[in-house]
């Protein structure tokens, strides 16, 4: 009887499911949730690529020439007092260094050729009378660059422009373009054109950079990068998040994806496409993953906090290069501009953030302003950090009179002796990206340029060391008893959370390598020597160190003295019956509610195994 | 590979179950998490001293950094679902600051096809105080059969920055956006940790 009963609900469920099924495919879907429909997951390797139409094919007798001219759309942001963002579609813009493919009557590859540097393409196929078919795709495989814009991982189709021609004779078969409109086809080309015209800039002030700087490597053309891009989509539906606009780079998959739209609408909501700012940010995070090496965990920022220093250092580095790109040395106003919609829906700047200086009228509430407090701040601020890259490179002297040395980032980031260098190149920030630079060599000098009026600046607030962030313990050093000091900050806005928790202030972090596996007992012991005994926690990170996780955090003591006010000293302590061997971060945090006061100056010493750490 | 946000209507047998899958996706709205990165977890804390409580973070679904964004943020509430020619409805706009902003002009960007019932198109704070949502209600007749797409956005300016952030309600397809939205994230989740 039972059985019976299970077998009549498991039947109507089915047939329950096979109703919703067939209404759901009765009801008309729109393209775009077919789309979403249709992905899995930014990681996920669907089929591949058409194969790319790089070699000529030479025919005998008289073949004839076809040429012509491939151009497309754009949107330029605008900034007309009351009504800024994005304008009317521009003129045609050259298509540089595209495939270009030609198919006959029947569907077959006739020819493969490419775009020069003007848009202009030419190429032979035999004399007939039958419709061929030239295509101008959105990819390049040549000493020029290397990109393909394709629609998403699942099915990785580019995008094409063509135009149907009779080689009944040579001609010219005139323009085609790519617009800005409809389809917006013109935004994958506009990707491309950005991804051409970065490598173009980092030939130009990377391409000699051996002969410049001992250890660095010329650059020629940037290794494949996959663009993904669809009209109308938003990569942040991958994370659950599809009202919140996103454009990313993949780490490890070479994978950039922008923003298309938010939920098929491109006119009035958040795109990316047309933001060169955007675009070239993130390429910029793709050559940090494939030349350099970045300890960035990801996650938030916002321009106006204190944040993880190797996350500021490689958001910076991406504001730095897009406005590089974009401006180039010689402009006194680069700027971040983050752009909504365009001026054919409801356009605006959901951002536009002055990167020579910061906005003039900005509060610490503003974002972009990102004004270190003290020296050594900046190195925890993604916009601080941005400036002092800009004044290194820039030509306009304020403050400094530094030029020209993009060169010497470059080589920083990604020499044999820079970041991507032995053990102590770890929690990689750019503390650590100066102390490569003041040893960087020309041959003759070292450092090739005193970097340190741009980095002294007061909105820059840098220090040249790891000082604030993963300076290197070990046991086998001296110093003396609680040789480290932390001077605890009350301020509104902490909500006592790790999220609001200041990393500059009330966070000091250390790397710790721990050689070969084995049991390992880390102590902390302060002393607050008058006022409000403060109440400091000890965790210890693993290499990725993402602050507050649960994942990362290998071990913790967060027990709270708050119960034993007496100015005493107190010991935190954090044992491991077997540590890996490896790269680990020490954090020594304030916690900031235990009373209305977050505790005084207070004296501490970090101990492995009863032998104290030292720098 | 094209788009049309104007989706042609079928919508008779859907229209049986309307209320039903309104109900459901209710439900699926409810559960999105526009954020899942910044979940809490509530670990146990060590056992020495006083005991304390830590809310860690739990890592993101897969490393990539977040855009920067404006000082606010926008969302929209309908108290109808499908919208069907004829019908009268309103829509709920809420903006947050994340820190004090002065002058802050909120609109809502109408289609053509619907007539203001109640409520004004333009409003203006003249100081927005961080972390209280301000609301704006505006009700609407629609006259037309087609999905179509209301706005409201938020914009202010503090020296020469600008700031603004919009949103979003699909008259015909909000539900079936969400749930798509909310299965492709189910999709990624479960391939991203089948893959690990």
């Amino acid at each position: 009887m039972s059985m019976q009963f299970y077998r009549l609900i498991t039947l109507l469920i089915s047939l329950a499911f096979v109703a919703i099924s067939t209404i759901s495919c009765g009801l008309a879907e729109s393209s775009y949730i077919k789309s979403v429909n249709g992905r899995v997951s930014p990681t996920f390797t669907g089929a591949s690529e058409s194969s790319y139409c790089a070699t000529p094919t030479i025919y005998g007798g008289s073949p004839v020439t076809i040429t012509g001219n491939a151009t497309y759309q754009e949107r330029a942001s605008f900034d007309a007092g009351a009504t800024k963002g994005l304008g009317n579609p521009s003129g045609g813009i050259s298509i540089r260094h595209a495939e270009v493919l030609v198919v006959n009557a029947s569907g077959t590859r006739v020819q493969c050729a490419k775009t020069d540097n003007s848009g202009n393409f030419s190429f032979q196929v035999p004399e007939n009378t039958s419709s061929h078919t030239v295509y101008i795709n959105s990819r390049a495989n040549n000493t020029f660059a290397k990109v393909s814009v394709l629609n998403m991982p699942e099915q990785n189709k580019h995008y094409s422009i063509s135009k149907a021609f009779t080689p009944n004779s040579s001609k010219n078969i005139g323009n085609l373009n790519a617009s800005a409109t409809e389809e917006v086809i013109g935004a994958a080309f506009h990707i491309l054109d950005l991804i051409v015209k970065s490598n173009d800039f980092l030939r130009a002030e990377a391409g000699s950079c051996a002969s410049d700087i001992v250890n660095c490597v010329d650059f020629t053309v940037a290794d494949k990068v996959s663009v993904y891009w669809e009209k109308g989509y938003n990569p942040n539906a991958y994370f659950g998040a599809p009202t919140s606009g996103l454009s990313f780079y993949l780490p490890g998959f070479s994978r950039l994806f922008i923003l298309g739209g938010i939920n098929g609408d491109v006119d009035f909501s958040d795109t990316d496409h047309f933001d060169d700012t955007i675009v070239i940010h993130e390429y910029g995070h793709f050559l940090e993953d494939i030349y350099s090496e970045s300890d960035s965990p990801g996650g938030s920022h916002s321009g106006k906090f204190a944040i993880d220093p190797r996350l500021a250092f490689s958001e910076a580095w991406g504001n730095f290069f897009q406005a590089a790109v974009n401006y180039g040395s010689a402009s006194v106003a680069p700027m971040y501009i983050d752009t909504s919609g365009n001026i054919d829906g409801d356009t605006s700047f959901i951002l536009d953030i002055p990167l020579e200086t910061k906005e003039p009228s900005c509060t610490s509430f503003t974002p972009g302003c990102d004004t270190p407090s003290v020296s050594g701040e900046g190195n925890f601020r993604e916009f601080a950090i941005t400036r002092s890259l800009w004044d290194v490179f820039d030509t306009n002297n304020d403050g400094e009179s530094i030029s020209g040395n993009f060169n010497e980032v470059w080589a920083s980031m990604t020499s044999g002796n820079g970041f991507v260098s032995g053990s102590d190149s770890k929690f990689r920030d750019v503390g650590l990206l100066h102390s490569i630079q003041e040893n960087l060599s020309d041959g003759v000098s070292t450092p090739i340029t005193d970097w340190a009026p741009a980095r002294t600046i007061a909105e820059n607030g840098q220090q040249e060391n790891r000082e604030h962030f993963a300076q290197k313990l070990t046991t086998g050093g001296f110093c003396g008893v609680r040789n480290f000091n932390i001077i605890p900050l009350s301020e509104g806005g902490d909500t006592h959370e790790f999220d609001s928790s200041n990393l500059f202030h009330n966070n000091d972090f250390y790397h710790y390598e721990h050689l070969s596996s084995g049991p390992a007992t880390f102590q902390l012991n302060y002393l607050t020597s008058s006022g409000v005994e403060a109440d400091l926690d000890l965790f210890i990170y693993d290499e990725e160190a993402i602050f507050g996780s649960s994942v990362s955090i290998r071990g913790h003591d967060n027990s709270s003295t708050a119960t034993d006010p007496t100015l005493d000293v107190e010991t935190q302590t954090v044992s491991f019956s077997n540590l890996s061997a490896g790269h680990y971060l020490i954090n020594v945090k304030v916690k900031t509610h235990i009373s209305a006061s977050v505790g005084g100056s207070t004296d501490y010493e970090l101990m492995l195994g009863g032998f104290r750490l030292c720098p | 590979m094209s788009i049309n946000s104007n989706t042609e209507n079928k919508m008779s047998k859907w229209a049986l179950f309307k209320s039903f899958l309104f109900g459901i996706s209710f439900i699926l709205v409810a559960s999105i998490n526009d954020n899942p990165s910044k979940d809490k977890v509530r670990n146990p804390a060590s056992a020495n001293k006083t005991k304390a409580t830590t809310s860690f973070i739990r890592n993101p679904l897969l490393k990539h950094t977040k855009k920067l964004s404006a000082p606010m943020m926008t969302h929209i509430v309908s108290d109808s679902g499908e919208v069907s020619e004829g019908d009268t409805f309103t829509l709920t706009g809420f903006m947050k600051a994340s820190s004090q902003m002065k002058n802050v002009e909120v609109k809502w960007i109408i289609p053509n096809d619907f007539t203001i019932v109640n409520g004004s198109k333009k409003s203006y704070i003249t100081s927005a105080e961080a972390g209280q949502d301000y609301q704006f209600k505006i009700t609407v007749k629609s006259n037309s059969s087609v999905n179509q797409i209301f706005h409201l956005v938020a914009k202010s300016q503090m020296g020469d920055s600008h700031f603004s952030n919009s949103s979003q309600f699909h008259t015909k397809l909000q539900n079936e956006l969400n749930k798509s939205n909310l299965e492709l994230y189910e999709r990624t989740k479960s391939y991203i940790e089948n893959s690990n």
